[in-house]
């Protein structure tokens, strides 16, 4: 046989399967994943998302309803994501830590970990993506700013107007993200920040 | 709970395609049972930016390779094996072997071939939808195709003339 035959590789492809033993395994990891992140989220948020039945055979009603209203509407993305919240609020250029807080350059205090880094140039503009695991090492003024939500991760978002620079922070895993953005427009900040949310 | 219910259906329709992936780039049960672990915990953290079915596809393979990749580099650090980026590896494939396994020749092909492999011949997209999938451009993606194909052909000759 010298010859690449596909649908052989098909036939061996489809004999593998998943086992069973983990597929259970998976699922209760998962369920206790999921508890873990409710509470998480529930932390998050500041409030607690338990309701009474009362409240929450009338939460059903309401949601059928709204559901419903979206299908009608042809909107078919509902099951899935909730919509971008997008807050952008301007701040005074920030205090650079030690000299070390550029844009383009490694963001965060010297000595810190930065775990992934890349840059370039988008749409005119250059982009750029930091990581940290300490999270004293993001500018506290981003912290500040009112929170977004993009592609299901709380963001803060902050423009700088005396240096076109957008900023944003998010956390995911313990890891510190921090994205830049110079001589952008808000649409194609917003759109590359949304690309790295989602390639994380 | 409605998240719980969609992963747990995602689980059960897509278990089989993460763990194929994981198995053909970690080529190894434990490994690859790792990595089909870490998906799926992945997918309840970020089950809220999944748009649609094909989005759910295409986001598992990708982040299947990504945590293969993830779990390769520990395993790397975890043993000092030396690997170099898309150099041929031995195989240290755990399944069973067959005689003339086509399954086996696609695990063995240097890691940048396989998923590219894979996802043209097994999962049946196109090359433009890999090249979404994997971040790749199209020439990229025709290019590992044609490789592969011409490393597996050299391989099936070989085997073909002991």
């Amino acid at each position: 046989m010298s010859r690449f035959d596909e649908n052989q590789y098909k036939r061996e492809a489809d004999k593998i399967h998943a086992p069973q033993d983990l597929i259970e395994r998976t699922r209760a990891a998962m369920q206790a994943e999921e508890a873990k992140f409710e509470k998480k989220q529930r932390r998050h948020f500041g409030k607690d998302k338990r309701v009474s039945g009362k409240t929450h055979r009338w939460t059903g009603y309401v949601a059928a309803a709204f559901i419903g209203l979206l299908v009608v509407a042809g909107y078919g993305g509902y099951r899935y994501r909730t919509d971008d919240v997008i807050r952008i609020q301007e701040l005074a250029a920030f205090e650079k830590t030690g000299g070390s807080w550029e844009l383009g350059m490694s963001l965060g205090q010297k000595g810190t970990v930065l775990e992934k880094e890349s840059e370039g140039e988008y749409d005119g503009g250059r982009f750029h993506i930091s990581s940290v695991k300490d999270r004293g090492a993001v500018p506290k003024e981003l912290w500040k700013t009112e929170k977004s939500r993009i592609k299901g991760v709380d963001a803060y978002i902050g423009y700088v107007k005396e240096e076109s620079a957008y900023y944003a922070v998010w956390e995911e895993e313990d890891i510190y993200y921090i994205a830049s953005a110079e001589g952008m427009t808000e649409k194609n900040f917003l759109k590359n920040l949304k690309k790295s949310i989602d390639n994380l | 709970m409605k998240t719980l219910m969609d992963t747990d259906r995602a689980l059960k329709e897509h278990g089989d395609m993460v763990y194929r992936i994981a198995l053909l780039h970690m080529k190894n049960k434990s490994d690859a049972e790792d990595v089909f672990q870490e998906v799926f915990l992945r997918l309840v953290r970020y089950w809220d930016r999944i748009e649609s079915e094909e989005h759910l596809r295409r986001w598992l393979i990708r982040v299947t390779m990504n945590c293969c990749k993830k779990q390769f580099d520990n395993a790397y650090r975890r043993h000092t094996v030396p690997l170099e980026e898309g150099s041929g590896r031995e195989p240290t494939c755990e399944m069973t072997k067959e005689d003339d396994s086509l399954w086996e020749c696609v695990q063995n092909l240097p890691e940048l071939y396989r998923g590219v492999v894979h996802l043209f011949y097994y999962e049946q997209y196109s090359i433009r939808e890999i090249g979404k999938i994997l971040e790749l451009t199209e020439s990229t993606v025709k290019t590992r195709l044609s490789r592969a194909r011409d490393m597996l052909r050299e391989k099936l000759e070989a085997e073909g003339g002991r």
